[in-house]
């Protein structure tokens, strides 16, 4: 049986988190994100890029994944972050309403370039 | 012209299994006439009701296997989903507030939320009364 994937590769540029993701985030997966998302805050980095550009779907448990880093974000004065978002995670967020809190833009290098 | 297609599969109850559900449901639908949102939006509401199923129902045993059956007809899909899970409705509980959602920053309850909203929901014990049997139709409404 096929398993689900989603792999995730760090990068840093100043002070800011990269999160590429590559893969499917569902309730399988979301867990191992969350995971990843809390260590970065933990450990005083709570600016972070999430590169969407080969997340091929979002169910809504990785969508409260990335709604609950933005409030324990924001608590360190930082922020989450969405690049390169294609049509159908973007459609899927739009049902949840998850497009009017969270800030998205077209590259990583723009996302970046908006922090304070 | 009327063409009816149909295909039905089963699931272990693990979240490893979504994956397989969905790549099965989009082979599905590729033929089909759907458009690409109805596709992706057919996939996510079975994906969250089959997390839902698993996550939260109460099975006999490890080994329990989720039935699933997939309708295509006259351009309108249909799923049948069979469990032997403890009966629960998903029609009777209240979806979350995506205001709610939002506003407090919580990390899950939209699940039923989005399958609620986007397909026809009923659900009814199982005739062998040994658990649920829910219907879905996409799009909603019809």
């Amino acid at each position: 049986m096929s398993t689900p994937t989603l792999k995730i590769t760090e990068s840093k540029i100043g002070n800011v988190i990269v999160l590429a993701l590559t893969g499917e985030l569902d309730a399988k997966t979301a867990p191992d994100f969350r995971t990843q998302l809390d260590a970065h805050i933990a450990a005083g980095f709570p600016k972070i890029v999430c590169d969407c550009k080969n997340l091929t779907y979002v169910a809504s448990a990785g969508i409260g994944v990335m709604n609950a880093i933005l409030k324990s974000a924001s608590a360190k004065s930082g922020e989450l972050k969405l690049a390169s978002v294609n049509k159908d995670i973007r459609d899927t967020m739009e049902l949840m309403y998850f497009t009017k809190k969270v800030k998205i833009y077209g590259s990583v290098e723009e996302a970046v370039q908006n922090f304070d | 012209m009327d063409i009816t297609r149909n295909h039905e599969f089963r699931l272990p109850v693990k979240l490893e299994s979504l994956f397989k559900a969905r790549e099965t449901i989009r082979e599905f639908l590729n033929d089909s006439r759907f458009s690409i949102e109805d596709k992706n939006r057919i996939v996510l509401s079975i994906d969250e009701v089959l997390a839902n199923i698993i996550e939260h129902g109460s099975f006999p045993t490890e080994d329990s296997l989720i039935h699933i059956k997939l309708i295509i007809k006259n351009n309108i899909f249909f799923a049948e989903i069979l469990d032997d899970s403890s009966l629960y409705d998903p029609g009777q509980h209240k979806p979350m507030d995506p205001g709610v959602f939002l506003s407090e920053g919580l990390d899950g309850g939209m699940g039923i939320y989005n399958f609620m909203l986007l397909m026809n929901v009923h659900h009814q014990e199982r005739v062998d009364k040994k658990g649920n049997h829910l219907f879905l139709s996409y799009p909603k409404n019809i």
